[in-house]
């Protein structure tokens, strides 16, 4: 039901939707090229998200583990080691003394890496390398459909990947068949890079018409109450 | 070769000044020997390499006097060089093996090379012992230079004009390196730019931003209308709602939030969607983030969901674990053992006594795991360090423009199924018979995505009329 526009109560909440719809609105206005509001709007959005990130690790993240070293100290001591880790990249900025903020860094890299790499490799790299494997995977299309899919996936790799082959080997005869190979797939290569991008840029399309659709609904439904019901 | 009396480097016969430290080349007019090369003394009467006989003047190829190499000392006006020319009389004696032609030429000039062909001149100053067999130069005759890395530097090479192309690509090089690229981050670049290229530009934009506002608009306000018609539902989120369906009642779930604020529009709908589907089938559910803002975003999804079912006392269900730090090691760990990673939830109580906690060991062992992600990275966290390690099952959220890149996951089996942006969530809805946000906003996605798609194909005419009516211009 459409009614007219109404402004929210001016309570917490309230005001709160009310700034946030005149946000809202300063962002959108950059479609019509930069100024000096939506700019503004920015800075304050970042800045604002900045802020919460800090102020969240704070009460989140260092109070609660502080006050437990605090409360039971014997029983939390192994806290302390991770304080003095974090210590220790604090002084990284300082000088002579950021040699020994090396140590959490390397952890933190080490343990990064070691699990990415193993993660990447049985989470990513094997199930999709063994994916057109005759009964792997799950049965989500029928195994003509795999087939056909793993020939399309198998061109369009190797299409893409030639096209970027700028040498073409040498005048022999050998080099002169692979220079003419690596043009001629090179190009089927070309057509699945723009049907590609074509795909990407008509799904971008969607997801921010989608988050527009959002705004829009939260300009006219949650702030001015335009359509009830 | 000449020797360098300074530093010892070997230099190439007619050098002047030494390659490696410039000093000036054979002060006391050094003889070089017809045999081997070497540099002599003026008045040596053997060759310090070889041994021959220089003060007979003797040698195997060259029956006259040894000449002298010459070198003008510093102040004295320079004689023009004169090619020298072998002397009547003098016998080119035939060698059995010569150079390879294009040792040949890779030693010779090219401005030289057909007048020694034709065995008028001798290659250079101080080459005593030329000959020549049928055009291939003797190995054993002259002193043969590594041909690997000669240098070319004291070689004239003659100025050609550049290419209309080499022209073309210098320009273009030279106006990109003339630009100021800070000016475009000095404040208001961006309207002196604009107000170069023409109004039309800001016409163009405010045209496209009104299209897309009516066209969006309009079916929000209807909350409908014909493109709000039901389609097909896309497999992938027929296989989430299976999953979803596989969960036995009163089993604890997990959705991790990982996304921001920018994309909230696109994924709380998603959220709302899952979450409404959990508490209708009785189950337990906790959310985390390993994104700051993931975790307001995770309370605001539950507000709202447990304001529209009007049923307060499913709070009790629910658990909100807050925000996560540590990345993957934080989603391993959570993996491995909830308790021992997260002692109490968003709001400070903690999770001891918790019914939706009761019992749980780690989130590798739930009957499922929900992740909501704003790209394919923070899905593909879950996915390595959750879905594969501990074969949990995995539905994943994400924005219509992530949707594509998670088919080869739910091909290999590590996602059940994908719920991608509005539209997914308009689907899924439908599924579960509860109408929401997706399926009230799906008539003004279509609308939007039309527009946008005629926008860009009018532009692309456009354009392409404006590139031919240039060519047939003046």
């Amino acid at each position: 039901m459409l009614t007219w526009p109404t402004l929210p109560p001016p309570t917490v909440e309230g005001i709160g939707v009310t700034v946030a719809a005149v946000l809202t609105l300063a962002v959108l206005s950059a479609a019509l090229g930069s100024n000096r509001v939506s700019r503004l709007a920015f800075a304050v959005l970042v800045g604002a998200a900045v802020g919460y990130a800090t102020t969240l690790a704070w009460w989140l993240v260092l109070w609660p583990r502080i006050m437990r070293l605090v409360r039971d100290p014997l029983r939390e001591w192994p806290l302390l080691v991770w304080f003095a880790l974090g210590l220790l990249l604090v002084v990284r900025g300082l000088g002579a003394a950021s040699a020994v903020s090396s140590v959490p860094l390397a952890f933190l890299v080490g343990v990064g890496v070691a699990l990415a790499a193993a993660g990447a490799a049985l989470g990513t790299g094997l199930p999709l390398a063994l994916v057109p494997w005759p009964g792997y995977g799950a049965a989500v299309q029928p195994a003509w459909a795999k087939a056909l899919n793993t020939l399309i996936v198998a061109i369009g790799t190797t299409g893409v990947l030639l096209r970027f082959a700028y040498t073409t080997g040498s005048q022999s005869r050998l080099g002169r068949l692979w220079g003419g190979l690596a043009r001629n797939w090179g190009r089927i290569g070309y057509l699945f890079i723009l049907i590609g991008f074509g795909t990407l840029f008509a799904t971008a399309i969607i997801s921010l018409v989608g988050v527009l659709v959002s705004r829009l609904q939260f300009l006219l439904v949650d702030w001015l109450l335009v359509v009830r019901g | 070769m000449i020797f360098c009396q300074a530093c010892g480097t070997t230099n190439r016969e007619g050098s002047r000044f030494c390659n490696q430290c410039g000093a000036r080349l054979s002060e006391t007019a050094d003889i070089a020997c017809p045999r081997c090369g070497a540099p002599n003394a003026p008045d040596a009467p053997h060759c310090q390499k070889c041994g021959l006989d220089l003060a007979r003047g003797r040698n195997d190829v060259w029956e006259g006097p040894l000449p002298r190499v010459e070198v003008p000392e510093e102040g004295t006006p320079e004689a023009p060089e004169q090619p020298r020319r072998r002397p009547e009389g003098v016998p080119l004696r035939r060698r059995p093996h010569g150079l390879p032609p294009w040792l040949d030429s890779a030693e010779q000039p090219e401005e030289a090379s057909s007048e020694l062909e034709a065995g008028a001149l001798l290659p250079g100053e101080g080459e005593l012992a030329l000959e020549r067999d049928e055009g291939e130069w003797s190995g054993e005759a002259i002193p043969i230079e590594p041909v690997v890395g000669v240098p070319y530097r004291a070689r004239e090479r003659p100025e050609q004009p550049p290419t209309p192309e080499e022209q073309k690509a210098a320009d273009l090089f030279a106006a990109v390196s003339a630009e100021d690229v800070f000016a475009s981050l000095q404040p208001g670049a961006e309207e002196e730019q604009s107000e170069r290229a023409g109004r039309p530009e800001t016409w163009l934009r405010v045209l496209v931003a009104l299209t897309l506002l009516v066209a969006v608009i309009v079916p929000v306000l209807l909350r409908g209308g014909p493109l709000s018609a039901e389609g097909s539902v896309p497999a992938p989120v027929a296989a989430a709602a299976r999953a979803i369906q596989q969960v036995p009642p009163g089993a604890t779930v997990l959705v991790a939030f990982e996304y921001d604020a920018g994309l909230a529009g696109d994924l709380q709908p998603v959220a709302e969607a899952v979450i409404g589907e959990f508490l209708s089938r009785d189950l337990h559910i906790l959310t985390v983030s390993t994104q700051p803002e993931g975790a307001a975003l995770a309370e605001m999804a539950l507000e709202r969901v447990l304001r529209a079912r009007g049923d307060a006392g499913a709070r009790s269900r629910v658990v909100n674990l807050g925000y996560l730090t540590g990345g993957q090691a934080a989603i391993r760990a959570l993996a491995v053992s909830i308790p021992s990673v997260i002692r109490s939830d968003w709001e400070g109580r903690p999770l001891a006594g918790n019914p939706a906690v009761a019992g749980l060991g780690g989130a590798g062992t739930l009957p499922l795991v929900v992740v909501l992600g704003r790209d394919l990275l923070a899905v593909q966290a879950w996915i390595e360090q959750l879905g594969a390690p501990f074969n949990t099952p995995l539905v994943a959220g994400v924005p219509a423009l992530v949707e594509p890149a998670l088919v080869p996951y739910q091909t290999a089996g590590r996602l059940q199924g994908v719920v991608g942006g509005l539209a997914g969530a308009a689907a899924f809805e439908r599924l579960a018979g509860r109408p929401g946000v997706g399926v009230r906003s799906l008539a003004a996605v279509r609308a939007g995505a039309w527009a946008a798609g005629l926008l860009a194909i009018t532009a692309n005419i456009g354009f392409a009329l404006g590139r031919l009516l240039r060519r047939r211009g003046p």
